[in-house]
């Protein structure tokens, strides 16, 4: 008799047993210019918080988040980069050897989206070729006093094969699935299970190592 | 009986003044009314009770109890030699099915009943509008309400409606309530009756904050269904010890991953990690290990038959962990000492040392020959590119760098650091070729 209740039930219940789940760590840099949202968006993307008065980022923050997919576990470590032009040195240091990109722009802004434009170029030319790009139009809660049109900038990303969302950090429109988005383009192959950012690191050393013992 | 023993219980048919026995009840009424007629307005009340059983006792045409006392004294004492003796089954008859009939009618009832407010229940919380005029309407088509113009009282405490006592509806069965005999069912809770499966959400908007209301009857046999649910999902201690060792488990699989890197690390000379972080992490591993331990010991020593499955099971539990901690947990590296980690650095140093001086002497050579080459031209670019050193945001962002390893260090979060000591040597170099280029 009760049973019936039960069918009642929309969805069935997963089994108990977690399958085994790989894990993937990817390095992933904000660029932008200053005041577009970088900061803001990892806060709301790491925290899920925002701030009105957010402060100016020095040099570049870092920051980890955990992503779930289906069957793996997706961890990011963020490099928040300072918009400044005096930190524009830095920024190389943390582009090199990410595997994503988030290119971030102000939709109310026309300076910006053409200063991301160089962000983009400056990554296609000196960033690893198989970086995954994506492009943020920060702010669209102001879409009242929009200068960047949403058609212009899609049409900008079909052609440099970007991924692109007018995100806005402030109602966290977008933000997660911007992440997410990344997060399923990346590949997740097996090499990458004891963490993609350590091979990265490995390479690093290798080097190195080698030009010290010889 | 007489008083004369104080110690002694007196029994039989006391006079409650002057406590003599009067051998039968209307003999102690007539003998209460004839010598204690003034004490009757104080004992008003016994004199009431014995007048209750003097009516019973004439109804029955047995004026004289005497014949009674020992037809039941003779009674009970056979009845006693009755049950010593071993009896024979006589006629039985099955009322299994007379229960089962009865049973059934009841709980077919409260099922159905159950079910169709589950069923209600479901309509109503599936679709629920937000907005308060909507969600009214909403709840009247699931639940048509019944008409209220002929209802006065409150069905269930009675109480009449008014200005003040309002006419409510339970959403469940339409039925009329006042507001005081009204249950508020909250709607995240009603949403995990519908759909066990479906994990309860904090949201708590202001206009769902109410809940449902609900007679008390409908609520009771909603909360009965959810206690059945929650009982059936109740895990056994044995279930529950054994997750909370797996999660243990867990964490310490890469614990020890980390220990292995951080060990080696030390062994070769880097410097990303120092002693004390490699100490710490084996003594997380440790309180890890203790853990498992304890509980691996405590579902082995679950009261359980021996020889039966689960037995055999707590068991192969209690080995498999001890197995698990002994080649896992217990086997890791020996830690170098101080003066080991000292020798292996300072060899490393040296042989950085030797690297760097070879640079410099590369690229001093170069310049000479450049300088050669290029007579006086290069003294025009000595001047530029001493930057104050404050200002330099290389320098600067190794020190934020610096700042979150040592947070990272304090929080034991061990990958962190490697990320970022990373970074910090990448910077260094940075630094170091910036001023190269600089000089140069």
């Amino acid at each position: 008799m009760i049973s019936i209740a039960m069918a009642t039930n929309r969805s069935a219940q997963r089994p108990n047993g977690a399958p085994q789940t790989k894990v993937c760590q990817f390095k992933l840099v904000l660029l932008g210019e200053s005041a577009v949202g970088k900061s803001s968006l990892v806060l709301r993307f790491v925290k899920g918080q925002f701030h009105e008065y957010q402060e100016s980022t020095i040099g570049a923050a870092f920051l980890t988040q955990t992503l779930c997919l289906d069957d793996t576990t997706v961890k990011f470590e963020i490099w928040d980069t300072a918009g400044q032009e005096r930190y524009h040195s830095l920024a190389p240091m943390y582009y090199r050897g990410a595997q994503a990109a988030i290119v971030v722009y102000d939709i109310t802004n026309q300076d910006t989206f053409g200063r991301a434009k160089n962000w983009v170029k400056e990554l296609q030319r000196q960033a690893s070729p198989s970086i995954v790009i994506a492009l943020a139009g920060n702010k669209s809660d102001l879409a009242a006093k929009r200068m960047v049109e949403f058609e212009e900038a899609q049409a900008y990303a079909d052609e440099n094969g970007l991924l692109f969302m007018e995100t806005s950090a402030k109602t966290a429109m977008n933000v997660n699935d911007i992440f997410l988005a990344i997060a399923n383009k990346l590949p997740k192959s097996e090499v990458s299970t004891g963490g993609a950012g350590t091979r990265v690191l490995n390479d690093a050393d290798a080097p190195r190592a080698s030009s010290c013992c010889k | 009986m007489a008083a004369s023993n104080e110690e002694e219980i007196l029994e039989g048919f006391l006079c409650p003044i002057c406590k003599a026995d009067l051998k039968s009840a209307s003999q102690l009424t007539n003998h209460f009314e004839s010598l204690h007629q003034e004490e009757q307005d104080v004992l008003k009340s016994l004199k009431e009770i014995f007048g209750k059983a003097k009516k019973i006792i004439l109804n029955n045409d047995d004026t004289d109890l005497k014949e009674t006392f020992d037809r039941a004294l003779k009674f009970s004492s056979q009845e006693r030699y009755y049950a010593r003796e071993e009896q024979t089954v006589g006629v039985s008859r099955s009322s299994t099915d007379y229960f089962k009939a009865v049973r059934s009618a009841r709980l077919e009832r409260y099922a159905t009943e159950t079910n169709k407010l589950l069923i209600r229940l479901d309509k109503l919380v599936c679709n629920m509008p937000s907005d308060p005029n909507q969600r009214k309407q909403h709840e009247q088509e699931v639940v048509p309400w019944l008409d209220g113009s002929s209802v006065k009282l409150c069905p269930n405490c009675a109480k009449a409606f008014n200005l003040t006592r309002r006419k409510h509806h339970c959403r469940l069965c339409g039925s009329i309530l006042c507001h005081d005999c009204s249950v508020f069912l909250d709607l995240n809770v009603a949403k995990t009756i519908v759909d066990p499966s479906a994990t309860p959400q904090p949201e708590t908007s202001t206009a769902e904050k109410f809940g449902l209301r609900l007679c008390e009857h409908c609520y009771n046999l909603v909360q009965l269904r959810r206690q059945i649910q929650e009982n059936r999902n109740v895990k056994t201690v044995l279930m529950s010890a054994y997750e909370q060792m797996r999660s243990l488990m867990e964490q310490a699989t890469p614990a020890v991953e980390m220990y292995e890197k951080m060990c080696q690390s030390l062994f070769d000379g880097e410097t990303i990690y120092n002693l004390s972080d490699v100490n710490a992490m084996r003594g997380r591993i440790g309180k890890l290990a203790e853990g498992i331990d304890l509980l691996s010991k405590h579902i082995a020593s679950l009261p359980v038959q021996p020889g039966t499955r689960q037995a055999k099971l707590q068991n192969s539990i209690r080995q498999a962990s001890a197995h698990y901690i002994k080649e896992e947990l217990l086997s890791l590296r020996k830690l170098p000492t101080e003066a080991q980690i000292e020798e292996v650095r300072r060899q490393r140093y040296e042989r950085a040392q030797k690297q760097i001086e070879l640079e410099r002497e590369r690229i001093e050579r170069e310049r000479e020959r450049r300088e050669k080459e290029w007579g006086e031209e290069g003294e025009a670019s000595g001047g530029r590119g001493q930057q104050h050193d404050d200002d330099n945001p290389i320098l600067e962002q190794m020190n934020i760098i610096r700042d979150y390893i040592k947070e990272a260090r304090k929080e034991l979060r061990f990958e962190e650091v490697a990320i970022l000591e990373q970074n910090l040597k990448d910077l260094k170099k940075e630094y170091q070729l910036q001023m190269l280029s600089n000089k140069s």
